[in-house]
């Protein structure tokens, strides 16, 4: 497929989008190129919009918020984020430049987040199949945080995954509500603002003075260390259907304090995570096998395979985390 | 009035040891033992915490506690349902009569009844903190940090925290950003929810 006709591919889609809302349905053969452009347009929103408001995230029997800045010049993406519950801290981001700023301890984590610049270019490529796991349906309309939003859910093809209702702001597809649902279409987790002001007037040198603002800061990096599952000795026996192999990273196990490493092997369907975590078995921490529930999406599964405690955790139902967990093996 | 006892020198010696924090081990048992059996020892105990009280303030001198009382204060709470959720309630009430403007009368039941709650939680804590006023301060803290993380609503399902577990999801969160829905929903969803790590 020529570049050319790609661009006129999706300008067709979004004119479709943005002339007719959204009138297409989920059995369309042309599925594929509709989620791409509509998540593609969902994702350009946010590049060309300023907007401040209160973000909350609301998963089983807990809630969150935090306070939202969000700015774009058109190149450059800034974004503070104050969490209102849990331990204080102060997030800032440029790009894919992460720091969290924790002020009663006075240590601040810089990190940089590859993965946030992956996903446009993935869509843009059609190199995804997004649409071969997924299915898209437009729901309805409704006034959420005093914008109009048209409704879409974006639902599994099969049951290794969830699916998600979003809503997205009818003129630009910013995302202002976003629900994980289960097999059954129930909630399991809500995030969503609950008082939005689109084009604010945030700042951007005054985000990027408070974004350099480190004096009186201990600074600190993970200690990440770019690796592969293969020269880390661990592969798949057969791939789990639509995930593919992200990354993966070595990282330090504070509670061994034995200066002992886990592995974590990043794998994405397009729409949900999951990491596969590997580090050698300590009978002294590793007593619980299996799954656990913590409420929300996320889930966790842990597995002793030989001499080895594997931990998987994913926004998948326990069943994904499973099959990922039995279908890890050590090469020989 | 209180009615005064005079044990024999050796068991006050005991007594007024075992409150300065000086007995360790099988002696601190021992006199412990003593005290829980023979209720002459309790008022012995009990007479020398008045004694420095009153050394301390002149406030605390109205600290009329007899053991009838106490006990019935006891028998009272122990015929409470236990409930883990509202034992914090109750730590946090009989902590704030302390700064009343009867003190003196009221920290002894505040004593008692975090006294009653520290043994349910764990003899451990008591035995760290012999003074009875410590107990009404400082010892309320611990107990209620312990008892805030089981206060969950009664209809939500148990969740089990283990800080480990904690630390791989908030690195899966961190690292997780490889979805779609990322960029702004996922980013900003992991930074309002995200576990911190530190």
């Amino acid at each position: 497929v020529s570049q050319g006709k790609r661009i006129f591919g999706w300008a067709l889609t979004a004119a479709a989008l943005l002339g007719g809302g959204v009138g297409f349905t989920a059995e369309s053969g042309a599925a594929d190129t509709r989620i791409n452009a509509w998540l593609l347009r969902v994702h350009e929103a946010s590049r060309q919009r300023a907007y401040t408001g209160t973000f909350v995230v609301s998963a089983g029997a807990k809630t969150a918020s935090a306070k939202i800045w969000h700015i774009c010049d058109g190149t450059q993406q800034m974004e503070r984020v104050e969490p209102l519950s849990g331990q204080a801290r102060s997030i800032f981001r440029r790009n894919d430049q992460v720091i969290t700023f924790f002020p009663e301890s006075h240590v601040a984590i810089t990190e940089r987040r590859d993965s946030l610049g992956l996903f446009p270019n993935l869509l843009k490529s059609n190199d995804s199949d997004i649409g071969a796991y997924y299915q898209l349906k437009a729901v309805g309309s409704e006034r959420v945080v005093g914008v109009e939003a048209d409704i879409v859910e974006i639902l599994p093809k099969d049951t290794m995954r969830y699916g998600y209702r979003v809503w997205s702001e009818r003129r630009t597809g910013l995302v202002v509500q976003l629900q994980t649902l289960d097999m059954e279409g129930r909630v399991l987790e809500q995030a969503a603002f609950s008082e939005l002001q689109l084009d604010a007037p945030v700042s951007m040198p005054k985000l990027t003075q408070m974004m350099g603002a480190t004096d009186g800061y201990r600074i600190e990096s993970p200690e990440m260390q770019k690796t592969t599952a293969e020269a880390q000795g661990w592969t798949l026996r057969r791939q789990v259907p639509g995930f593919r192999a992200m990354g993966c990273f070595l990282r330090p196990v504070a509670a061994s304090g034995q200066g002992a490493t886990a592995m974590q092997w990043m794998f994405s369907d397009g729409l949900a995570t999951v990491s596969l975590f590997v580090e050698p078995f300590d009978s002294r921490r590793h007593t619980r096998e299996g799954p656990t529930d913590l409420g929300g999406a996320t889930r966790t599964l842990t597995r002793h395979l030989d001499g080895w405690w594997i931990t998987a955790v994913g926004e998948v139902p326990a069943g994904t985390l499973s099959v990922f967990a039995q279908t890890l093996e050590r090469r020989k | 009035m209180i009615e005064m006892t005079y044990p024999d020198d050796s068991v006050n010696d005991r007594i007024s040891a075992l409150m300065d924090g000086q007995l360790r081990g099988e002696e601190f048992s021992r006199a412990m033992a003593d005290l829980a059996s023979r209720p002459q020892d309790e008022s012995t105990w009990h007479l020398y915490h008045l004694i420095g009280d009153v050394l301390r303030s002149e406030e605390l001198a109205g600290g009329v506690h007899d053991r009838d009382f106490l006990s019935s204060l006891e028998q009272k709470l122990a015929q409470e349902p236990v409930r883990t959720a509202s034992a914090p309630t109750l730590a946090s009430q009989a902590h704030g009569m302390g700064t009343s403007a009867n003190a003196g009368a009221w920290r002894w039941v505040a004593g008692v009844a975090v006294t009653v709650l520290v043994s349910a939680a764990g003899f451990g804590v008591w035995n760290s903190t012999l003074n009875g006023q410590q107990l009404a301060s400082t010892g309320a803290a611990p107990v209620a940090a312990k008892v805030e993380i089981a206060a969950v609503p009664a209809d939500a399902p148990v969740m089990l925290r283990d800080p480990e577990l904690d630390a791989l999801m908030a690195a899966h969160q961190q690292l997780g950003g490889h979805s779609a829905l990322q960029m702004p929903s996922g980013f900003l969803r992991n930074a309002t929810f995200e576990r911190p790590t530190r």
